[in-house]
């Protein structure tokens, strides 16, 4: 099966929902429908489906008022636990900024080190706040099929699903093939899916797996992508108890605007452990 | 068997208004995609004559459907029912020849096929995993609700799907249809291992 022939078919199964749902034009609809008889799991999702479908498109009311509410309930849950830490530490002013490192820092320890064992002290420093994501799109260059699994990484990041993400932008690497060593920009379309990978499978406790990807992407031309990378980087050394590596890399953000303040204090932390 | 290239729905709107070389296409189209589901269901020698009875159904009643049902997934749930029919059939006649002497020989006529067997239990089902789904997946929450308040509104296939979409971006400036609908997909795989588990979960009740 071509390369373009097989992003057709899983585009066309993308397409799944939006068919049940009747939102499709008469010729997305027919070019899905032509699929079908080659794809079995699509039919499998359809026939699983078909009676919740037909109630919703049928009733949607219910349904759309079952979501508000569920919505709703969420937001005017009880406050958020960074207001109630901060209530009961009856911290005020600038004292109240301290919340939220203190809070990255336990949930840093929840997320990343198992029960038994416990973390080095090293491992302790590793900061694993997820970059914020925004609308981007690989740069031009890239082929469609490589486009269509980083969008759908993208999107299962944005739901905080990093195992999945990982596994997408992982296959949207390699569609394209090995990066060229030399860093000719023209050659780089993928940075941004490397350095997203890097960020998922840290964020999905696999730190190890994360600086490969992340080694590429540090060294991207975009300066953006590339600081953004070695701050990762950095962190996946540290939640590996690979202190040396990460006092190299954060040496390298000494000229970020963006993360010069924080990859300074974090050396200043490190050396402090090391000299213990 | 290659499908026409006009849409199902369109063949059936053909057939219906008496044209047999549409009402054929659809048949054969209907056919092809039934038949690979019901064989993964159930004995192979039964699968093509529980297929035949879908579609004689599906023949008999598709112009009474509600008119904003796809004639295919509509199709879908009378192949469900049919073969839900079979299952019990079998499982009545176990049951029989179990305990020969004691059930009655004229055992109930199946169900309706069209009657919504299990309709209350898929509303309860679904109202559950929906609630469940913008708790646990709030953008999936989102999204469904953007998508179900639309089709509440009404209106043709595009004007459902651009309204909801409008509501999605305030949220996701930027967000494309083509996204939209594979942010849809992979928040209705969601929704479906949530409503499998309910249903494992009530199996196991």
């Amino acid at each position: 099966m071509s390369d373009r022939h097989a992003t057709d078919v899983r585009r066309d199964c993308d397409l799944l929902a939006a068919y049940e749902m009747g939102l499709l034009s008469a010729d997305q609809q027919s070019r899905f429908e032509h699929h079908l008889p080659d794809c079995p799991d699509c039919l499998d999702e359809l026939y699983a489906l078909a009676p919740a479908t037909l109630e919703m498109t049928a009733n949607p009311h219910p349904y759309a008022q079952a979501a508000k509410q569920a919505l709703n309930s969420r937001r005017t849950r009880r406050p958020s636990p960074l207001s109630r830490l901060a209530a009961l530490l009856q911290l005020r002013g600038p004292a109240r900024l301290l919340v939220p490192v203190a809070v990255a820092a336990i949930v840093a320890l929840a997320i990343v080190w198992p029960f038994s064992g416990g973390p080095s002290d090293v491992q302790r420093l590793a900061n694993l706040d997820a970059i914020p994501y925004a609308q981007i799109q690989l740069r031009t260059g890239a082929p469609d099929a490589t486009q269509v699994l980083f969008e759908d990484g993208m999107l299962s990041y944005q739901e905080q699903d990093y195992a999945q993400a990982a596994k997408m932008l992982a296959l949207a690497i390699t569609t394209v093939g090995p990066v060229d060593p030399v860093d000719q920009p023209s050659n780089r379309p993928l940075d941004q899916a490397h350095l997203y990978l890097g960020v998922s499978l840290l964020l999905a406790q696999k730190p190890l797996a994360a600086i490969e990807p992340l080694q590429i992407a540090v060294k991207s031309p975009l300066r953006p992508v590339a600081d953004r990378a070695a701050w990762t980087l950095a962190q996946a050394y540290l939640a590996s108890d690979q202190p040396k590596s990460a006092q190299s890399t954060l040496a390298q953000l000494a000229q970020s605007p963006v993360y010069r303040e924080k990859a300074q204090h974090l050396l200043e932390l490190i050396d402090r452990i090391l000299a213990d | 068997m290659n499908v026409s290239i006009e849409t199902l729905d369109h063949l059936s709107d053909r057939s219906l208004a008496g044209d047999s070389t549409a009402q054929n296409a659809l048949f054969q189209a209907l056919y092809v995609r039934f038949l690979p589901i019901a064989k993964r269901r159930v004995q192979r020698d039964h699968a093509e004559d529980l297929v035949q009875d879908t579609l004689k159904i599906v023949f008999d009643r598709y112009g009474q459907r509600n008119q904003g049902h796809g004639i295919l997934v509509w199709g879908l749930t009378v192949l469900r029912n049919v073969i839900g029919n079979h299952y019990q059939a079998k499982q009545r006649e176990k049951e029989r020849l179990d305990f020969v002497d004691d059930y009655p020989a004229a055992a109930a006529e199946p169900a309706n096929v069209l009657e919504a067997q299990d309709l209350a239990e898929t509303r309860e089902a679904l109202l559950t995993a929906i609630t469940e789904l913008a708790d646990r997946f709030p953008r999936c929450g989102y999204i469904f609700r953007a998508l179900l308040t639309s089709l509440e509104a009404g209106g043709s296939a595009n004007q459902i799907s651009t309204r909801a979409l409008e509501v999605v971006q305030k949220q996701q400036p930027g967000l494309t249809r083509g996204s939209f609908y594979t942010a849809l997909h992979r928040c209705r795989g969601h929704l479906r291992r949530l409503l499998d588990q309910a249903e494992k979960g009530a199996h196991h009740v």
